[in-house]
């Protein structure tokens, strides 16, 4: 050894004490018992650690999944909030797309699915409204044409009810208030 | 496949039962039951590593685990062992030969220090282990492998400084 070399005389004496002091002992047939009887009661521990690691795993992962599906009910939106959004944008927006009428075409077909009634023309204002409350997916584009729909093909008895909600109404509803009074 | 791992761990155990019972001895500095505890304890967890461990090395595999028991054994306190300034047990040399006589000496003189010095000390000098690798026996960094080994013979040259020198 390289080490070997750099040791003093002690550190020599020391060595040789350790290695020449060896006696011989024997593998004996208690040491081979002794030895089966350790392996065995090893190979039952280590069985035992097996069984409750995996039952402490299937109660984790049971306890998991119990916990798992109500956390995500909770964290779900709401269906009925972003309508309530949508809504109050809706005499904002008309105004910006009363110059384009193919949309009133569009949307005339839905205000009468959704009132079912077209006989009565002054009904048509709050079945446009029920319509952009109950279909949250065209909110965006479905509520507009059919309020700028119905104003426009009934200026004269809408302009009545809404006068703050479209600009042109309001020089309707100007011209109209002398009609009415005279 | 059971049998044949059976027969060469039991080839292994009985060629190398003496040098390690050897090496458990001064390991725990002279106490031959606990010696023999600690050895068995080793080849037990040999059993369950033989697979694995037969083709490669199995020897460091046992002197790793002896080493690490043994130098952990401050901890446990299994035995109470405490170190003495005289020491307990001289023997007579004219009761009994020489060389049991200086196996007596050394391994009292092993008993009185610490079991991380004794281990790091046994691996350096009766293992011929260079510094490096008794430190990663112990599972300590080098520095103080290096430390518990130059300190250990520091003590042992104070406790046995008077046979060493009339030997040589």
């Amino acid at each position: 050894m390289d080490h070997f070399d750099h040791f003093d005389h002690f550190e020599r004496e020391l060595a040789r004490m350790m290695r020449d002091t060896q006696e011989t002992t024997p593998f004996e047939p208690r040491h081979r018992t002794r030895l089966r009887s350790g392996v065995l009661a090893r190979r039952r521990v280590r069985t035992a650690q097996k069984a409750v690691g995996s039952a402490l795993a299937v109660a984790g992962i049971g306890l998991g999944f119990f916990l798992l599906p109500h956390d995500q009910v909770d964290n779900r939106p709401q269906a009925p909030l972003p309508v309530p959004a949508v809504s109050p944008t809706l005499p904002t927006a008309t105004p910006t797309r009363t110059p384009d009428t193919p949309p009133s075409e569009t949307a005339s077909p839905t205000a009468t699915q959704t009132t079912g009634s077209p006989a009565t023309p002054g009904s048509t204002p709050t079945g446009s409204s029920a319509t952009a409350s109950s279909d949250p997916t065209t909110s965006d584009t479905a509520p507009p044409p059919s309020g700028t729909g119905t104003a426009n093909s009934s200026s004269g008895r809408s302009t009545s009810s809404s006068t703050t909600t479209t600009p042109p109404a309001t020089e309707t509803s100007a011209s109209g208030a002398p009609t009415g009074s005279g | 496949m059971e049998q044949s791992r059976a027969e060469g761990f039991d080839g292994f155990v009985a060629a190398r039962w003496s040098a390690l019972f050897h090496l458990a001895c001064l390991l725990v500095g002279g106490d031959r039951h606990r010696a023999e505890d600690l050895l068995q304890e080793a080849m037990v967890k040999l059993w369950f590593a033989w697979p694995r461990i037969a083709e490669e090395a199995p020897e460091p595999y046992v002197r790793k685990i002896l080493a690490r028991a043994a130098a952990r054994s401050a901890r446990r306190r299994w035995w109470g062992e405490r170190p003495v300034e005289q020491l307990p047990d001289r023997a007579e040399v004219d009761d009994v030969s020489a060389a049991v006589a200086e196996r007596s000496r050394l391994e009292a003189a092993l008993a009185q220090l610490p079991p991380a010095q004794r281990a790091a000390v046994v691996l350096r000098y009766y293992q011929d282990l260079p510094d490096k690798q008794v430190a990663e026996v112990l599972g300590c960094p080098v520095g103080t492998a290096r430390s518990h080994a130059s300190r250990g013979v520091a003590r042992l040259r104070r406790i046995l400084g008077d046979v060493i020198e009339s030997v040589g």
